[in-house]
């Protein structure tokens, strides 16, 4: 026993040793170097960063900024108004750069590092010659972003438009006029947008968990259900799915739920646990009984509910419990228990709100470390 | 023959900026690691990352020649990472609630082909790293991962040396329950 232990933290370490290590982007170190190089910065974005530091709450930053910049425009008045080296074509990088480049390549490349920057106007206007020149989707999509960090989410919204039109095959643009479409309020818009990206990539993470969103603001519940259920069909773990369950449960669909199994939980199909499609209702016990192998607890507890038929309860309990056993290729030690009701389940949800189920089935393993008292988290 | 950081930095100071960016090369994957471990997001971690080697630029002259620049560098990404950390929760808790809900952008697997099960190993290791505090997570990596001494990670975190050797026992005890539980 000792020795495996030792064996497991070796192995530990190597692993930890070996964990593989994401790229930072390519053009990192040349955006760090930019800034390096770059002129310091002058007394008003100084101003600038100090006050953001110091007043976290927008309307009292808001009002104290303004009040600076009041300051700084009565200063320059009163000192005089000898300085005019920032007029239109006045450049990002101050002194070095007085607009786009000419070089299409160039003009995307600073536009980039003027956008990590957060100088997100000079960024737009760089990317934006970048993309006239060239009508490369990549230019417009980043000269959107940058026109959305500087808040204008219209302009942002037409350079989206203007390249699924242009290239309706590119489909980051269309996604991210799916989220601006999203957050302006026009969910119906954004559902479309969504719908054509899922069209051509079914799976796609975001757009399935944020069509479900917009049927949400649209107010629509079978929608937003449809969705929550689509998304939990192909995304079974994270934290996004732990939500969309969550979004899904307060609808009063119970289609999919979060069974504690162990230390984990583990989201099952409750409706085809529950269901008539044998290979279906296999395919999910196999899923859950695997989970119930790992895990630290002895004991699986299986309770079904189904109201006025108690035979069929039991039938489907005893059912579940062979299913079960057979999924668990007798691992030893490991037990289902069952029980099985002829009345309702009432099932609580995080909000607190009461759902009462016809049909109903609960899972749960409580793990070793709490049947003997102690908790290894 | 490659320059040694302290030769680098030396450069640096004497007015070579361009110098700095060999310890960019050097030191940009570590840092955008750290970042994305406490981000989970690129595009934060690349701008956290950023900032960290500016504001590492602007402090140089107060390295103390003869100490390993690494962990002095690191000292300060961990601070900004905590920082950020703290800015964030704050940020999240006045998010409206429908930006609250939108996933980050999926990330793209690297397209490299690994042995499933050494992936999943793997993927489960990440896991169980998420899992842990900060702080836990971060001794175990500059122990292991990055092989620093336990005097330099004490000197990181401003901790004792024996509450570094006390957490990454623990912090490895932690992690092969959470392993454990994950499979």
């Amino acid at each position: 026993m000792r020795n495996g232990k030792t064996m497991d933290e070796k192995h530990l370490r190597d692993m930890l040793r070996r964990l593989p290590e994401r790229e930072p982007p390519a053009d990192l170190a040349e955006r760090i170097m930019t800034a390096v190089e770059a002129p310091p910065k002058s007394l008003g974005r100084r101003i600038g960063d100090l006050l953001a530091a110091a007043f976290p709450l927008q309307p009292l930053r808001a009002a104290v900024l303004c009040s600076a910049v009041m300051l700084a425009f009565w200063l320059g008045m009163t000192v005089g108004g000898s300085r005019n080296d920032e007029g239109p074509g006045a450049g990002p990088a101050g002194s070095l750069l007085t607009g786009p480049v000419q070089s299409p390549e160039a003009d995307y490349l600073i536009g980039r590092g003027l956008l990590a920057a957060g100088q997100w106007k000079a960024a737009a206007e760089f990317l934006r010659a970048a993309r006239l020149a060239t009508d490369d989707p990549e230019h417009a999509l980043w000269e959107a972003v940058a026109l959305g960090k500087q808040g204008d989410k219209e302009q942002e919204r037409e350079i989206y438009r203007l390249t699924v039109n242009r290239h309706p095959e590119y489909l980051p643009a269309r996604l991210y006029l799916g989220h601006n479409l999203l957050e302006s309020g026009d969910a119906a818009a954004a559902l479309e947008e969504y719908s054509r990206v899922l069209a051509l990539v079914p799976d796609e993470e975001t757009a399935l968990y944020n069509r479900a969103l917009a049927g949400r603001v649209l107010g629509n519940r079978d929608l937003e259900a449809a969705a929550w259920k689509e998304y939990l069909r192909l995304n079974r773990t994270g934290k996004w799915a732990y939500r969309a369950v969550a979004h899904l449960n307060a609808l009063g669909d119970f289609t999919y739920r979060g069974y504690r199994i162990g230390h984990r939980l583990v989201i099952g199909n409750q409706d085809l646990l529950l269901g008539t499609d044998s290979e279906a209702r296999r395919r999910e016990v196999d899923f859950l009984a695997g989970a119930f192998a790992e895990a630290s607890g002895d004991v699986l507890n299986l309770v079904v509910f189904l109201a006025g038929d108690g035979g069929r309860a039991e039938g489907m309990a005893r059912e579940l419990q062979y299913l079960f056993g057979a999924g668990l290729n007798d691992r030893a030690g490991k037990r289902i228990d069952i029980s099985w009701f002829g009345e309702p389940e009432t099932v609580r949800t995080a909000s607190g709100v009461e759902h009462v189920l016809a049909e109903g089935l609960m899972i749960f393993c409580t793990p070793r470390s709490q049947q003997t008292g102690g908790d290894l988290i | 023959m490659e320059k040694s950081d302290e030769e680098i930095i030396s450069l640096v100071l004497d007015g070579r900026k361009h110098e700095y960016r060999h310890l960019i090369h050097r030191y940009q994957r570590q840092i955008y690691n750290l970042m994305f471990r406490y981000s989970r997001s690129g595009q934060d971690a690349a701008d956290l990352t950023q900032d960290v080697f500016l504001r590492a630029f602007e402090k140089l002259d107060g390295f103390e020649p003869g100490r390993a620049f690494f962990p002095w560098l690191y000292t300060l990404a961990v601070n900004r990472a905590n920082d950020w950390s703290r800015n964030c929760k704050r940020r999240n808790a006045h998010r409206q609630e429908l930006i609250d809900n939108t996933p980050e952008r999926a990330e793209r697997c690297s397209g490299q082909e690994r042995m499933l099960e050494h992936r999943e190993e793997l993927e489960r290791l990440q896991r169980g790293l998420d899992l842990l505090g900060n702080e836990t997570r971060e001794i175990l990596m500059l122990r292991f991962h990055h092989e620093l001494s336990v005097k330099e990670v004490a000197g990181i975190f401003a901790i004792s040396e024996s509450a570094v050797k006390m957490r990454t026992a623990r912090g490895l005890q932690l992690l092969q329950s959470l392993l454990a539980e994950d499979k």
